[in-house]
């Protein structure tokens, strides 16, 4: 399902609480519940879970360990959706990373609409019976601010993108303590994510000027904040990059990425994480894209009203900290795939017709996505 | 005193002359008298020209010249004149047994003829000689003509051939009453040997004289030969039950004389003084000064001979207004068999009168508002036991059990499957209904025959997401409060939950049953068990619709399983007759919630039958409803025809039965495109309609009703219609709100401003299908619904069902609401 996000593009959409900061959890107290369900992934610990219970006041409260990988087939949906359905839950929570929280849409949705059908649903005619509040563990993806989610059509043996702006939960909680013992390598790689959310975003042929101010405020923060990253354990600035992220994750819902996420989505097929593979073409594509003009004066503003002298130093500041990923075997892996990826028509017809990247500022043809791919392996 | 006309020439003549067809003289008469109302009557000239008839330049045969329905004569009325209104004598009024009576001016001229012609013809059978006259009536004096009415003058044509009079009935107050003893007076003081001649009304001479009398043992000896003549048409006997045979025995018996000599006079108000009585060959017989034709009521072809069809009579007697040629409700046949007692003129029988065209709508309210007090409920009348059991899928144990216990049993039954109900998700009743949608949406086999009945706007009203949304609506915002407690507001303290309140009983009405179909919808999503007393003339149609649930399931993604069978269980569809009041009140006493749609029949029983005092009552009565257009609606012709198409598709759909369906059509003027423009854009509008919504078959009744509107708007203004009855656009230039018709006929009406309309608005009306923008838009709106009603759709979403209806969030007032906690304060 794709709904055409243009006619948001002067658009601010509704936007969920988020509760963040020390204590940020403690903010459900607030909400009425009477029935939660907790869907969460297998790395949730028992005192977190102790945690967040206590910070609700439910009449019953149940935790759901997703049973799904990566991208859910609806049959691996089910069997959560089934203590769902037997719950009869009006609050549901999602906390984990990017699969858990768009895992968790879809299970909503299908809670709440058993006859929902991808391709025949109108969403426009449903409003949801429940709350729903993403807790995210991770930072980058943007999941848990965005319309979409991504399903596994067995039958069809196809990704569905499933784009919605009902998706964007009600409630996000940013909570340091989940990503404090995330590995370093990690939290870059998925800050050099958010950062080409911003930079993509506010780039992207879909103009607006509102969520330009969020994209400059997140690459503030990263600059800001990048250099404390596992140096110091210290929750106010892991706090500040998470909403950084869900900054980033804005830009992206309302303004379409472009290129990098264009050739990224693709990569993943060849067992590269989405945001290792945004880090090693999202210079090139700047690169590239900044041979015009017109994108080099938007860039070289966004470079200044996040901080930046100009926008080289930001484009150093982004290879600075796609730098420290460490990126050494993921390169190898694509250089390892690199002539089967140049004789692949089909692979640049995929990304010339990824949705992701139908926002990049020029207009793309497969020599130029070619080209971007070629420098980025050099 | 005009006499220069043919007809004067032709009423000299004797009544029943030689020949079988009419001389040239009638048909030269009859064009003399067409011209004239030509030339001197402005509407009747618009309707020859609309009709493309021109008296003057016209050779053909009677059986061309343009028809007037009689209707046209109840619309019209005194207006409908040909003579300056310094020259009328009299208005006559119908004695209109249903309805808005037909009224005829008289000038001096026209009642002069009538008189003569009823005298030339009646004498023919009670003889020339004047006789004693009771007369089973009052005295027509001039202090009761209002009385009277056309009575009136029928009675002062008869008394030409009275030589004493005794007027049967006296009036006090208003009120009539039989003289019995002045008549035994009267009757005691006739010579034996000198036939005397009674003469009443129909229906008055049976039901305030003959049937009380006869009642008491009274009984009169008339002398020998006398006979009883009576005028006025059967139709109130008819729905007495009463035949010829028996009226006629019942009255020789009471005057003591042959029922051979009981005559039947047939005439009627718009060719007054023409009198058909009763030839003793059965049949009545023309007399020259007029002529009868049967015709087809569907088609208005002429019938071949034998056929029974409606009756159009020609007469050059009418001269003050265009009554020469017209068309009545009778339904007749003609016989050209030569009369066995050498009676000359056509020979033509009375078998009744074509019905009104039956109410199937909720558009009956405008004649007669419902005041439920006033309603007299025949009760008892139906001793029937009879309990028809459409669709049940519960126990059957019942099958050697009385109607009342078989009611009892399936109550029971339904009421232990509501826990069953209670347990079921609604989300998961809601994906088994949109299985079912599926199947309505296909209108394969039996269903077929339900597609002209909104099956396809209900199959697409019943989608699951349409149904999610209606139950979030419907209950406050959230349906899961059917499932559980949630929050009440904002409220961490206090919880809310909605309870299904048991047995939903619905009564309901033949006219729209797609409409009973969404209370049945919503009472199911909020779990109540459902009990259907249906129409007579459902003619299966809820039976039908429930078929689609038979051997189908839905699954949720989580893997719970609702089957249709187990779902069926918890409705029933029973028939009986309204007037069993038994059955009707074992049924009310067990429901916890009462539903009635639109019939009349319906909303009656509902109010009328004993319920528990916490019985929640949904009624939907009759209500009608029309469109109104601004003129900047109509800025260019594109955006017009658009319109134009949407205006088709509400005339449409259910055949205009819904309450929510146009009649009416009012127009601003001053647009770009001027309202008689508009109807020709609804005309293409109706064309397409016609292919893309199915019309039915329309009853006889139905095309009649469509006929006389027609032949009406002939004289009013314009029509535009299809060959046959599929869609008629009417338009006059007088704003009014006129009745419905039904069976897509628009009636279309300019205005100079939209608040020209307010004054139509009161509590019967329930939508205003809108047209308009800006604060002309919300101001009328807000004044409309001041005034009484319920909606302000869009033009083309008219019928599209929502919550609320008719003012009512059916399904919050489906539940019982329960709290957790709290109270707040």
């Amino acid at each position: 399902m794709w709904e055409p996000q243009g006619m948001y593009s002067k658009f601010v959409l509704k936007q969920p609480t988020i509760l963040f900061g020390e204590n940020a959890l403690l903010g459900l107290k607030t909400y009425p519940m009477s029935r939660v369900a907790i869907i969460h992934g297998s790395t949730l610990s028992e005192d977190y879970k102790a945690k967040l219970a206590k910070a609700m006041s439910a009449y019953e409260i149940k935790f759901v360990q997703k049973d799904w990988g990566g991208e859910p087939t609806l049959q691996a949906l089910s069997n959560v959706i089934s203590r769902i359905e037997e719950l009869r839950p009006d609050v549901i929570i999602a906390i984990g990373g990017g699969s858990v929280i768009d895992g968790a849409k879809m299970v909503r949705t299908y809670y709440e609409f058993p006859f929902f059908n991808i391709r025949e649903t109108k969403f426009s005619l449903m409003s949801w019976k429940t709350t729903f509040i993403a807790i995210p563990t991770t930072i980058g993806s943007g999941a848990e601010i965005s319309s979409s989610a991504v399903m596994y059509n067995d039958s069809l043996k196809s990704k569905e993108f499933i784009i919605c702006h009902q998706f964007i939960p009600e409630i996000i909680v940013l909570d340091a303590v989940l990503i404090q013992d995330a590995p370093t390598k990690l939290l870059f790689s998925s800050m050099v994510d958010a950062l080409a959310h911003c930079i993509e975003g506010y780039m992207s042929k879909v103009d607006n000027a509102l969520i330009d101010v969020f994209a400059e405020k997140a690459i503030r923060i990263f600059a800001e904040s990048y250099q404390l990253i596992g140096t110091t354990s210290i929750d106010e600035v892991l706090n500040r990059i998470q909403l950084a992220s869900v900054f980033a994750g804005m830009v992206q819902n309302h303004c379409i990425v472009g290129a990098t996420h264009a050739i990224a989505h693709q990569m993943t097929s060849f067992g590269l994480s989405h945001s290792d593979a945004i880090a090693i073409f999202l210079p090139n594509v700047i690169k590239k894209n900044i041979e015009n003009p017109v994108a080099q004066k938007r860039f070289n503003n966004l470079a200044i009203h996040s901080g930046f002298p100009s926008g080289k130093a930001l484009l150093s500041f982004v290879e600075k900290v796609i730098s420290i990923c460490d990126l050494k075997v993921e390169k190898e892996i694509v250089v390892k795939n690199k002539s089967k990826i140049l004789s692949d028509h089909s692979f640049f017809e995929r990304a010339l017709n990824d949705k992701g990247g139908q926002g990049n500022p020029i207009e793309m043809s497969k020599e130029f996505l070619q080209e971007i791919f070629i420098n980025s392996i050099l | 005193m005009k006499s220069a006309f043919l007809t004067d020439e032709l009423i000299k003549m004797d009544p029943y002359i030689a020949g079988s067809s009419k001389n040239s003289l009638f048909y030269d008469a009859v064009i003399e008298e067409l011209r004239f109302h030509y030339t001197n009557n402005e509407l009747y000239r618009r309707f020859c020209i609309n009709k493309n008839f021109d008296p003057f330049s016209f050779t053909g045969g009677l059986n061309e010249i343009p028809v007037i329905s009689v209707s046209v004569f109840k619309d019209l009325g005194g207006s409908f004149i040909s003579i300056p209104e310094n020259e009328v004598k009299l208005a006559l009024k119908s004695s209109a047994t249903s309805g808005v009576p037909s009224t005829v001016v008289l000038d001096k001229l026209t009642a002069k003829r009538q008189a003569k012609v009823m005298v030339k013809v009646i004498k023919d059978f009670i003889g020339s000689n004047r006789k004693p006259f009771i007369v089973v009536d009052i005295k027509p004096e001039p202090h009761n003509l209002n009385f009277l009415g056309a009575r009136y003058a029928a009675i002062g044509g008869y008394l030409n051939f009275a030589d004493k009079v005794h007027y049967a009935l006296d009036l006090n107050e208003g009120v009539t009453s039989f003289n019995h003893g002045g008549t035994t007076s009267f009757v005691n003081s006739l010579d034996q040997e000198n036939p005397t001649i009674v003469f009443g009304f129909t229906y008055m001479l049976y039901a305030n004289v003959v049937k009380p009398l006869i009642a008491k043992g009274v009984s009169y000896k008339l002398p020998k030969n006398s006979k009883v003549i009576h005028i006025g048409g059967w139709k109130k006997l008819e729905n007495e039950k009463i035949s010829k045979d028996q009226f006629n025995s019942s009255v020789a018996t009471l005057f003591g004389i042959e029922p051979k000599d009981v005559i039947d006079i047939y005439g009627f108000t718009e060719q007054m003084g023409l009198n058909y009585p009763d030839c003793e060959c059965g049949y009545k017989h023309t007399p020259i000064y007029s002529e009868v034709i049967v015709r087809d009521p569907v088609t208005r072809e002429i019938c071949k001979e034998g056929q029974t069809g409606v009756l159009e009579f020609i007469s050059p007697i009418p001269h003050s207004y265009p009554g020469n040629v017209v068309l009545t409700d009778d339904v007749g046949l003609i016989n050209s068999e030569p009369c066995p007692y050498d009676r000359k003129g056509t020979r033509f029988k009375i078998l009744g009168r074509l019905k009104k065209a039956e109410v199937r709508g909720c558009g009956d309210i405008l004649g007669d508002k419902l005041k439920f007090k006033e309603i007299d409920i025949p009760r008892n009348i139906d001793k029937s036991p009879k309990l028809e059991i459409h669709f049940w899928m519960g126990k059957k144990e019942f099958v050697n059990e009385s109607a009342e216990n078989q009611l009892r049993m399936i109550i029971s039954d339904l009421q232990s499957k509501q826990e069953w109900l209670r347990i079921q998700p609604i989300d998961a009743l809601i994906g088994l209904i949109g299985e079912a949608s599926k199947k309505w949406s296909e209108a394969d086999g039996d269903l077929a025959n339900l597609k002209e009945k909104g099956l396809a706007f209900l199959a697409n009203w019943s989608k699951p997401e349409h149904l999610s949304r209606i139950s979030t609506i419907g209950l406050r915002g959230n349906r899961q409060h059917i499932d559980s407690f949630l929050p009440l507001g904002n409220s961490r303290k206090q919880f809310l939950k909605a309870n299904q309140r048991g047995l939903a009983c619905h009564w309901m009405a033949g006219n729209v049953q797609v409409l009973g179909m969404f209370a049945l919808i919503q009472s199911i999503l909020t779990k109540n068990v459902n009990l259907l007393k249906i129409s007579s003339k459902d003619e299966g149609v809820f039976a039908g619709l429930l078929e689609a649930f038979k051997d189908i399931s839905f699954t949720t993604k989580g893997g719970y399983t609702i089957e249709g069978n187990d779902f069926l269980t918890t409705i029933g569809i029973v028939y009986f007759s309204s007037s069993n009041s038994e059955l009707g009140e074992i049924m009310s006493k067990s429901a916890n919630i009462r539903i009635a749609w639109g019939g009349r029949e319906a909303v009656e029983s509902v109010t009328n039958f004993p319920a528990n005092f916490d019985t929640e009552d949904l009624i939907f009565g009759p209500k009608v409803s029309f469109s109104v257009i601004s003129r900047e609606s109509l800025s260019t012709e594109r955006e017009a025809k658009k319109l134009a198409r949407k205006v088709a598709v509400d005339v449409s759909v259910f055949e205009q039965t819904g309450c929510a369906s146009p009649h009416n059509l009012f127009i601003e003027r001053k647009g770009e495109i001027s309202p008689k423009q508009f109807c020709t854009f609804i005309a293409e509008g109706m064309k397409k309609s016609a292919v893309q919504i199915p019309k039915g078959k329309d009853s006889v009744e139905q095309i009649s009703a469509i006929h006389s509107i027609r032949g009406l708007y002939d004289f009013k203004g314009d029509v535009w219609s299809s060959d046959d009855s599929t869609w008629t656009v009417l338009y006059s230039e007088e704003a009014e709100l006129r009745p419905p018709v039904y069976s897509r006929v628009i009636m279309v009406h300019p205005i100079d401003h939209v608040h020209d309309t307010l004054q139509f608005i009161n509590d019967d009306i329930q939508t205003i299908g809108l047209s308009a923008s800006g604060e002309k838009a919300i101001k009328f709106a807000e004044l409309a619904v001041e005034k009484g009603v319920m909606r302000c759709p869009e033009i083309g979403r008219m019928l599209n069902f929502e919550s609320p209806w008719d003012g009512i969030f059916l399904m919050d007032r489906m539940v019982r609401w329960s709290t957790l906690g709290g109270p707040l304060v």
